[in-house]
């Protein structure tokens, strides 16, 4: 029994060591590939760190998740526009963004981009993308989980109801730090994923991203598929209900705004038009158009821009992203829209 | 509980390290550790379907002492008692709302529309497999094959012995309850075998079977969208997926009873390398086609009896052993199409042809005859598995169907075929399984490469070990 027992536990070392070897060996030669699982999440994040970190002659800024990335093209507003939008991120991601560019830039106006299901939810990427890319300081993210504790327990998790249990949110915690510090196991669930990647990899994919969003000024155009009649939001029969932490990361961003005097526009991303026969007079989608309208009254210097909610089928690269003439075109609705208000401004 | 759950990770040492450790000098008291344990097992997944696991083992451990009556009469009694009682409950919990809307389907063929009651209760997890074990005990008690035990805590770790509980292999009283009743002693070589085949077990569920059910589920679930070559690509990645999935099921438990102590009949001995389909049912979910064939088949008359009482047989067994899968019609056209398939092996008396052996003996590769046989008897499995794995019979019939229309044409349209990437986890495997085929996969002769498959193995269970997927005979 003795020897059998000796055996398994020093196997299961022997196993653990070398795991561990392992991993730190692929996250150290490829972080691209096994940061994360995917290797457009880190070209996009490095592009983000890199404006952010340094001195540039954008004045203005498009902040968001995917659906921003994916839908506004900054070029088409004007050359001093720069796309930061970061996948899978809300109000938290965007306020750290738009202070550490505001250290070196002077911001003029900024779009606040997101799905209104973003704008509503959880942080459902943070421990996928916003941890191991190091996107916060380890002290905000201190700060980050005194919030958590006090207000919403679970709201990095994406499910708040199993996480009101203290230990299993301590344990997250712990294993958060560890992945923030990118301890090799706790990249264990993206190493298929990464090798897969790996293996499928093209070189000129890999070397030509960063050139391209450098060209478009941080826009990627999604997918070449040019139809989708996916429905992208099934909420539907209940009301909308902002997470608190997400609110007050908005309050934030604002607040910082208007003491950096920048002007912020609000605008949601458009939903295909299955999503919107499916969504229209819903209590989501009636509850949601209400917010946008109490946060006009509560933020006054908030400029929102809810058309279009949605646009048609062909426009859109899956179930929520614009493909490029979804962007071209919405864009060119975003441009109008800021011209307009310009021009209001100055009569 | 599942087997590749962190729950079963924490759980199973413990067991252990108690079992062995601090329990070991008093085979009663080891029992009722046992048992104790095993309640927890199921326990964990619903506390109040324990309540019906201790009550069908209590009626049986009763019925067990009637039927053991001198009294013929009294004996039958209490044995019709047991069956009543054991498939009432398989009726109540798994059949009855089939057989509500089945009657409401009939009775709107005479013009009366009804409208069917059915029973809100989810389907207790093994129950199919612990009606079965209480059967077999008190089969045999009437056969006269073996004496009731006196000891309950002693049936009842037979029953509930948590490594076979909720899906097999189905044990018999003869083979299972006198090593619940003799002192265990462990034994290295045992307890390693044991090991070995829970990461076998494990390695087959967790990187294999639910790798492939993500393209496997996607085609199945969206089979309008994908071309005929895509759903023969989902037909084989179900059929390897189903074996992964139950012969890994079934190997973590019967590693998990050696390494108690305890050793379980075997459940699969490779049933895709069979010649014919008699021996692929020799080799897949043995213990419930030898339950079927033991319990149903034989009394029934078996094949001795003439062509016709054996050809009736047959289909009685493989249409039962259908239905005894799930409340669906697909599921006893799956039966129904083994045993058509059975059928001509029975007319030409070729049914026992390969009882003991295995293809290729003794050789590398088979012969071009012995792969014609297997991929035909594959071909026919595969096809059977449509049925099985479809949601209903409409579904499945759509899909054979849009198979045979297009095959033929798209088969040039190479761009839109797809699950390719299956292969990738099934031509390994196969070469795996069949260079270990004489059932000696466990036993590689040079240690250090033995180690270095098994340390392989746990890499991939490692790697891939992430979302917990129920396995696929925990419905049944």
């Amino acid at each position: 029994m003795k020897h059998f027992l000796k055996k398994t536990l020093l196997s299961v070392i022997l196993l653990f060591v070398l795991l561990h070897f392992g991993i730190l060996l692929l996250l150290s030669i490829y972080p691209q590939y096994f940061l994360n699982g995917d290797s457009k999440d880190y070209y996009i994040n490095n592009f983000n760190k890199n404006y952010t970190n340094e001195r540039s002659n954008f004045t203005n800024l498009i902040i968001g998740d995917s659906r921003g990335l994916a839908g506004i093209k900054p070029k088409l507003l004007g050359e001093k526009w720069l796309n930061l939008c970061l996948p899978g991120s809300n109000f938290l991601e965007g306020y750290y963004t738009l202070k550490k560019i505001s250290n070196k830039n002077k911001i003029d106006t900024l779009i606040l981009n997101y799905g209104i299901d973003y704008i509503e939810g959880n942080s459902y990427f943070f421990n996928r993308r916003t941890i191991p890319f190091n996107n916060i300081s380890i002290s905000n993210l201190k700060n980050l989980e005194k919030l958590e504790d006090t207000l919403t327990p679970g709201f990095l998790y994406g499910n708040e109801k199993k996480y009101e249990n203290s230990f299993l949110l301590r344990f997250e915690k712990f294993k958060r730090k560890l992945k923030y510090n990118h301890s090799p196991l706790l990249y264990r669930e993206t190493i298929i994923d990464g090798i897969s990647n790996l293996i499928k990899r093209s070189q000129k994919d890999d070397s030509t991203i960063n050139l391209k969003m450098k060209k478009n000024n941080g826009q990627i155009d999604f997918e070449q598929t040019y139809k989708n009649t996916s429905i992208g939001i099934l909420t539907k029969d209940r009301t909308f209900n902002q997470n608190i932490i997400n609110r007050l990361y908005l309050d934030s961003l604002l607040a910082f705004s208007n003491k950096n005097k920048i002007v912020v526009i609000m605008t949601i991303s458009p939903i295909n038009k299955s999503t919107y026969l499916f969504l229209n007079n819903s209590t989501y989608w009636t509850t949601s158009l209400k917010y946008l309208e109490t946060i006009k009254i509560k933020y006054p210097s908030l400029i929102v821009f809810k058309n279009p909610e949605f646009m048609n089928n062909d426009m859109f690269s899956d179930d929520r992203h614009l493909n490029k003439f979804g962007a071209i075109s919405y864009t060119q609705i975003l441009k109008k829209e800021i011209n307009n208000l310009k021009k209001f401004k100055n009569d | 509980m599942l087997f590749n759950s962190v729950e079963y990770l924490i759980f199973f040492p413990i067991v252990f390290i108690f079992y062995w450790f601090s329990f070991n000098k008093n085979l009663r008291q080891q029992n009722i550790f046992l048992l104790i344990s095993s309640y927890i097992f199921y326990g964990w997944w619903s506390w109040k379907f324990l309540a019906l696991l201790i009550l069908s083992t209590l009626l049986d451990y009763l019925y067990a002492f009637g039927v053991n009556f001198e009294n013929k009469n009294k004996a039958k009694l209490f044995l019709w008692l047991s069956i009543i009682n054991n498939l009432g409950i398989l009726f109540i919990f798994k059949y009855f709302n089939f057989f509500s809307n089945e009657l409401v389907e009939i009775f709107k063929i005479f013009g009366i529309k009804l409208s069917p009651y059915f029973l809100n209760f989810a389907l207790p997890i093994g129950i199919s497999f612990y009606t079965f074990h209480g059967m077999s005990y008190v089969f045999d008690i009437y056969n006269k094959v073996r004496k009731p035990v006196k000891n309950f805590s002693d049936y009842a770790v037979f029953v509930s012995f948590f490594p076979l509980l909720v899906a097999g292999p189905i044990e018999r009283a003869n083979h299972l309850l006198p090593q619940v009743q003799t002192k265990r002693e462990f034994k290295y070589i045992q307890a390693t075998q044991g090991l070995r085949l829970i990461l076998w077990g494990l390695f087959k569920k967790i990187v294999i079977a639910d790798s492939i059910s993500l393209t496997v589920d996607e085609i199945f679930n969206n089979y309008h969208s994908f071309n005929s070559i895509s759903l023969v690509i989902a037909a084989i990645g179900f059929s390897f997926q189903i074996y992964c999935d139950f012969s890994g099921y079934s190997d973590i438990a019967i590693g998990s009873a050696k390494l108690l102590g305890f050793e379980l009949l075997s459940n699969f001995k490779f049933p895709y390398f069979s010649r014919n389909i008699a021996e692929f049912w020799r080799r897949w979910h043995i213990s419930l086609s030898s339950w079927f064939k033991d319990y149903l088949y034989i009394p029934l008359g078996g094949s001795k009896n003439g062509l016709p009482i054996a050809i009736r047989n047959t289909f009685i067994i493989f249409i039962v052993s259908g239905f005894w899968h799930g409340a669906k019609w697909n599921f006893i056209i799956w039966g129904f199409i083994h045993a058509c398939a059975f059928l001509p092996l029975l007319i030409f008396k070729i049914n026992r042809k390969y009882v003991d052996s295995i293809v290729a003996e003794n050789k590398k590769f088979p012969n071009i005859k012995e792969i014609i046989s297997i991929l035909t008897t594959f071909t026919i499995a595969a096809f059977a598995w449509i049925y099985f794995r479809s949601e209903n019979l409409k579904d499945a019939n759509n899909i054979v169907i849009k198979i045979a229309k297009n095959i033929t044409s798209d088969i040039y349209h190479h761009s839109s075929i797809k699950g390719y990437s299956i292969f990738l986890y099934i031509i390994p495997f196969l070469l795996l399984d069949w260079k270990f085929r004489h059932d000696d996969r466990i036993i590689l002769k040079n240690s250090r490469l033995r180690y270095l498959y098994y340390m392989i193995f746990c890499v991939f269970i490692f790697l891939y070990f992430g979302k917990e997927q129920n396995f696929i005979y925990f419905q049944f």
